[in-house]
This record gives structure tokens, C-alpha cells and sequence, in this order.
């Protein structure tokens, strides 16, 4: 059987090496989701080297988990990380290799990537735009849940004194607040939750909270080691 | 082959690094057929070296003592310290011979990814000796890799909470090549015009 090769924008997440002359790679793509596939170091003349945060361009072939790259090459510049900017791209490739799913469409997230390094080469304000990445995460996989609509299908009103209990496996439920614990939101909180309103998030150390407690299930047992980076 | 034990000699010699099943075979015809002389002897160094070299207690160089010839030498300056990722990083450093100061061994690189945070690199270590010892500045010289940099910021944020200056090697170094392979002369400038973090 002709195996076709498929073309594909890509990033690295991870490698790891196989043998002397061959690496491992975990590629982000946008259409099969993260995908592994073995890549033959060219020569030691030619410098290229795959790294992470840098778009480029791949030839594969193989219908079985492990992947044969035919080419790998540089598409774009890399995105320049430095400092703590790095932490944030070693957590984001982190989520994203424990989160995402194998050749699964991912084209929105793919873009989410690529929007979230633009912000933590470029912005100010880089540690909102992790925020605003993982609720686009959230939503990719499917664990969102409805922030217009409360448990009991009444409309969550964004108010500063109504509050919410998020429960992670039905959404967020109308409460009388009696004393603040790590599950109960604002309906203010939730609106901006919604909204993504980047300007609004930064001063709102609820979002964090919020994505810490929704991504945990999907974590499972073992936490982000990038978070340990941070401390 | 002909015999377990050659077999077994075979697959013991593959797991060298750069050895396939071809130069593993060969090897161990070599040793059985024309050198036994040297293969006990070899046999005899590896057991010994096996049973008595361990890391040395201040920087995890190898060493059969409790701290090695460089951390026990008068002569090596003690306001410097530079950390590298692995052995290998010291023994291209000291063969360059410009660097006089001490070192640390971090054993790796942060690697999220692969289970490696700052405690699997020796980070409690390495702060131990930034509080305990009076060192002036801190060369860090982890490759330019994604996770050389990580790690490179990650030891400057600390080096700062002890207000000990940090430099970064300058890097004729090639992107993403790692130290172990770089010459000596590129090395030895590396070192000499490194810049403060
Ligand atoms: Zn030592």
C-alpha cells in the first residue's frame, strides 16, 4: 500500500532522543491534534535543530502512532522567550501535551497556540493571556462549562454580590453566600470568564483560581511540574 | 552466537552510547581473542570504579573521594562558581583552562515535560551553597537550548534573592549546540567575555 505524505505546519512540544542520529518529537498540528513522529538529525554540517516555539514545516508519513518525518524545516521566525515569558511557554507546551488528544481536529486551538506565544514574546501583560489560553483549552476539550446559564437553566446574572458554586462535572450553581471558599465565584467573575476581557482579567485574581480548579480533573493525580518553576 | 556468556558480553558492550550489534561484536572477539590480558584488566578498573566512584559532595563531579580535586584545590578561586549541566561541560571547560573558579553540577536541565523540576536538578543544593558560601559570582553556562535558557533564569532569579551577581557565558556557541562539543578556543572566549545577566 502507497503511503501518502501529509503536509503540515507544526510546532514542537517536546523531543526526546531515540538514538544517536534520531530524536522522538511530540508536534502540535492543526489538524491531528499533537502527534509523534520520529525525525533523523540531518547531518552535523547542517545546524537545524527543531526546537519549541518555532512554526515549521512538515513532511509525514505512517498510519501508526509513531509517525516518520520526511522533512522538518523552519516556516516562520521563532518566538523570541526569555525570563519568566519561557516558564510560561514551558507551561502552556506542558498543558498541551498532557491535554490534548491524538488526531483530533484542532485547528482553533492551533491558533490559540500561536496566539498565546505572540502575547508571552510580545505583550505586557503576558501572564493574562496564559489565563485566556487556558479557558480556550477548556473549551477545545470540552470541560467549559456554560457561564450564561446556571445548573438550574436560569441566566447567571454578572453581579458583584451574586454568587455561584462551580461544580466541575454540571456548572455553575446559584448560592446564598455564607462564607468564601475555593469553589464559589462572583457572577461578576463568571461574566468576565465569558467575556475573556483581557483588560478586565488583569486585575481579577479569580480567572486563576477558576482555570486551576476546572483543569485539575483533567490532570488527574500528577501536577504541572512547570508550575514548580514559578515558586 | 556460540556461547551464552559471549551473547551476554555482546548485549552488556551494545549499551555503550555510539556501539551497535556490528562494533559490540567485534569488540568483544577483540577482547577475548587477542587481548585477554587487557580485558581482565579492563574487567578489574570497571569493578573497582563502579563499587568507588560516586559524586562529589559540593559540585556532583565524579570522584572516589567525598569532594573532589577541583573543590579541594587551594588554588581554584572560591568567589567563582559555574554551573553547567553535566560532567562532561566540566571536562570541556577545565580543557580550555581559562576558568579558575569552582563548579556545580546541575545533572540536567529543567524539563517540565519530563518529570525534571528545580529539585531534580539540584536546586536545593545549589541555594544551600549560594547561602552558605561566599561566592561573588555565578557563571552560568547550561547550554542555549529551550531548557539551557529555562534553567539559565531560573538560577538567576535565585543567585538575585542572595545578591550574588550572575553572568551568562557569551555564546559563539551555536544555537541549541551543546558545550561538550564546542572547542576549546570558543570555549575558552566564551568564558572570558561572558556578560552579567
Ligand atoms: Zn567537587
Amino acid at each position: 500500500m502507497l503511503m501518502v505524505t501529509i503536509k503540515t505546519t507544526c510546532f514542537v512540544i517536546h523531543s526526546r532522543p531515540f538514538s544517536d542520529s534520531r530524536l522522538i518529537l511530540q508536534l502540535l498540528t492543526p489538524n491531528s491534534g499533537v502527534i509523534s513522529a520520529l525525525y533523523r538529525l540531518p547531518s552535523k554540517k547542517y545546524t537545524f535543530r527543531p526546537k519549541p516555539f518555532e512554526p515549521l514545516l512538515a513532511y509525514y508519513k505512517g498510519d501508526h502512532s509513531l509517525k516518520t518525518l520526511t522533512s522538518l524545516e523552519q516556516e516562520g521566525m521563532a518566538f523570541s522567550l526569555s525570563g519568566r515569558r519561557l516558564f510560561c511557554g514551558l507551561y502552556v507546551n506542558e498543558l498541551v501535551q498532557r491535554l490534548l488528544r491524538v488526531e483530533e481536529e484542532s485547528h482553533t486551538l492551533f491558533a490559540d497556540y500561536f496566539a498565546v506565544l505572540e502575547h508571552l514574546a510580545n505583550a505586557d501583560d503576558y501572564v493574562t493571556s496564559l489565563r485566556v489560553f487556558e479557558l480556550n483549552l477548556l473549551e477545545y476539550l470540552g470541560y467549559a462549562p456554560d457561564y450564561t446559564y446556571d445548573i438550574n437553566g436560569d441566566p447567571i446574572v454578572y453581579s458583584e454580590d451574586t454568587y455561584y458554586l462551580y461544580d466541575s462535572s454540571l456548572g455553575f450553581k446559584h448560592i446564598v453566600f455564607i462564607k468564601q471558599a475555593i469553589n464559589i465565584f462572583t457572577g461578576q467573575s463568571i461574566g468576565l470568564l465569558n467575556s475573556k476581557n483581557k483588560q478586565a482579567m488583569q486585575t481579577n485574581s479569580t480567572i486563576k483560581r477558576f482555570t486551576r480548579l476546572a483543569l485539575k480533573p483533567l490532570l488527574g493525580h500528577k501536577p504541572l511540574k512547570a508550575r514548580s518553576l514559578f515558586d | 552466537m556460540f556461547s551464552p556468556l559471549i551473547d551476554q558480553l555482546i548485549n552488556a558492550l551494545k549499551q555503550l552510547p555510539g556501539v551497535g550489534p556490528k562494533s559490540a561484536q567485534r569488540m568483544a572477539l577483540h577482547l577475548l581473542e587477542r587481548d585477554r590480558h587487557g580485558a581482565k584488566k579492563l574487567a578489574d578498573v570497571l569493578g573497582q570504579s563502579v563499587e568507588n566512584v560516586k559524586r562529589c559532595e559540593r559540585c556532583r563531579i565524579l570522584t572516589e573521594q567525598t569532594l573532589c580535586q577541583i573543590c579541594t584545590n587551594p588554588r581554584r578561586d572560591p568567589d567563582l562558581l559555574c554551573v553547567v549541566e553535566s560532567p562532561a561541560d566540566v571536562l570541556a571547560i577545565e580543557s580550555a583552562s581559562v576558568y579558575k573558579g569552582l563548579y556545580f553540577v546541575l545533572l540536567g536541565k529543567l524539563s517540565p515535560i519530563d518529570g525534571i523540576g528545580p529539585k531534580e536538578v539540584g536546586m536545593d543544593e545549589l541555594n544551600a551553597r549560594f547561602e552558605n558560601e561566599n561566592i561573588q559570582e555565578v557563571i552560568i553556562a547550561t547550554n542555549p537550548t529551550v531548557e539551557g535558557e529555562a534553567t539559565a533564569h531560573y538560577i538567576f532569579e535565585h543567585a538575585q534573592k542572595y545578591t550574588i551577581k550572575a553572568t551568562r557565558i557569551a555564546h559563539g556557541i551555536p544555537l541549541g549546540g551543546e558545550l561538550e562539543y564546542v572547542d576549546g578556543g570558543t570555549l575558552a572566549h566564551a568564558i572570558s567575555s561572558r556578560r552579567e545577566i
